[in-house]
């Protein structure tokens, strides 16, 4: 009689066998008994070896890894992503805050902000229907301004020889690019000098990213980066995404205690 | 044949994936998009998985330890390029095979203890109660360790992750850079060889 060779009979214990081979195996296995004791054997082993002993790690095991890799992480590590996630729901975001706009935006015509006002006042405002919407709109542009930031950072920093690939970046663009012009409209609607200015800075650069070739040579690279840190457009979207965190935070805390 | 050694000489991380848990996938968003946080909210979450991998390819927890925190600088740096087609874990998972991989092939080899051939599987099942059956317990650990760093690294990583994580064929070819039909077949030689060192000890009487 045929035994079974050994890597058959390991393919059929460890169920990597076809259906069909393990089937012509599992009938000899029930005719030969030399066959079966050593697959017997084959699964022994298999389940001695499950037997291993990993050492035990605590519950703060976690927290450990992190102290200890935390300080070795890249300070400010930027992500494509980050601003090549931007998601339908910024349109929604755009609508609502064309729908709420119009009563709010007088709170960021120019004036600085005023994040120490009096808790008495507090209750009152954050019942107010005036600053649920403006937390609204802090919220949406916030983001907005947040994910621009992210996106010309990136594209600040963006370095290769030869042509550089910006088609991920210009499908982004086009995204921001329509938030962004509905942001303004509704916020030049609001007279919100501010943040219609700022959109209206933002807007160009958007639109020429949109429009230029998507490989560009270094020249052209370094000529849009150019013309982004001209504009200090960086440095005022982070300054009054900023601003507008700070009030969004008032206002959130300020309005807990009716929650 | 394409093996563990990245292009960098650095561990070779696996191509990006399959599913992400519910779990994961909010959390996953705002690591991508640089929140540390985030991140140190992935890393607390799966730095014990990621140890039990590395542990059981390295055999050492000193090594294990510097393969989990290589996993994670290999992870974050990574991050963005990992599109959710794989579950996290499994993701860092493969992540932390390759560095293990690449770890025990940079490491000097260390000749193995000798096995004692006295079969222990004997005195487990034997009816000696409490002290001797653990005993016997820990010596069939080191016989199973001895056995396993008989190994080559592949076949380790192979037979390692498919019997003691259970992942699946394709899964390891991703990790090891290897074909299904190579992967199988390390798979076999490292169930032979432990079947040779191990045998004495669970032998089947006829």
């Amino acid at each position: 009689m045929n035994h079974i060779q050994e890597e058959l009979l390991i393919a059929v214990v460890l169920d990597e066998a076809e259906p069909r081979t393990r089937a012509d195996v599992e009938l000899h296995l029930a005719g030969c008994e030399s066959c079966r004791n050593e697959a017997e054997e084959v699964r022994r082993v298999l389940r001695a070896a499950v037997s291993d002993d990993v050492p035990e790690r605590g519950p703060d095991y976690g927290a450990h890894v992190w102290a200890r890799l935390e300080p070795r992480l890249p300070p400010a590590a930027r992500h494509r992503s980050s601003w090549v996630d931007a998601r339908p729901w910024l349109a929604a975001a755009a609508a609502v805050l064309l729908a709420v706009s119009a009563f709010v935006i007088g709170r960021w015509s120019g004036a600085p902000l005023d994040t120490t006002r009096e808790s008495a006042a507090v209750h009152e405002i954050s019942t107010d229907p005036r600053s649920v919407r403006e937390r609204v709109v802090l919220a949406a542009v916030g983001d907005h301004f947040e994910r621009a930031e992210r996106a010309l950072v990136e594209l600040a920093h963006a370095t290769d020889e030869g042509t550089v690939d910006i088609g991920a970046e210009q499908a982004w663009a086009r995204q921001l690019l329509d938030v962004n012009r509905l942001y303004r409209q509704s916020l030049q609607d609001a007279s919100s000098p501010v943040l219609s200015d700022l959109l209206g800075e933002l807007e160009p650069i958007l639109l020429e990213l949109v429009n230029s070739p998507s490989r560009l040579s270094e020249p052209e690279l370094r000529a849009l980066q150019a013309r982004i840190e001209e504009r200090s457009l960086v440095f005022k979207l982070r300054v009054t995404g900023a601003q507008m965190r700070a009030r969004q935070r008032t206002l959130f805390h300020d309005g807990e205690p009716t929650s | 044949m394409r093996f563990f050694p990245g292009p960098n000489g650095g561990c070779r991380l696996p191509s990006n994936l399959l599913i992400v848990n519910e779990a994961d996938a909010a959390i996953l968003t705002r690591a991508k998009s640089g929140n540390r946080e985030a991140f140190r909210t992935i890393v607390e979450r799966h730095s014990a998985g990621v140890f039990r991998v590395a542990y059981r390819l390295t055999r050492s927890e000193q090594d294990a330890e510097d393969v989990v925190q290589e996993t994670f600088l290999k992870a974050y740096a990574e991050l963005r390029s990992f599109e959710g087609r794989a579950a996290l874990g499994t993701w860092l998972h493969r992540i932390a095979a390759n560095c293990a991989i690449d770890l025990i092939r940079r490491r000097p080899a260390v000749a193995g203890e000798p096995v004692d051939a006295e079969p222990a599987i004997m005195r487990v099942a034997s009816a000696s109660p409490g002290p001797d059956r653990q005993a016997a317990g820990r010596e069939m650990r080191e016989h199973v360790e001895a056995a396993l760093a008989d190994l080559t690294p592949l076949e380790r990583a192979a037979f390692t992750l498919r019997h003691l994580e259970e992942q699946s064929i394709e899964e390891i070819c991703r990790v090891l850079g290897q074909s299904p039909s190579a992967t199988r077949h390390s798979i076999f030689r490292a169930v032979a060889k432990m079947r040779r060192s191990l045998a004495p000890l669970v032998g089947v009487q006829p």
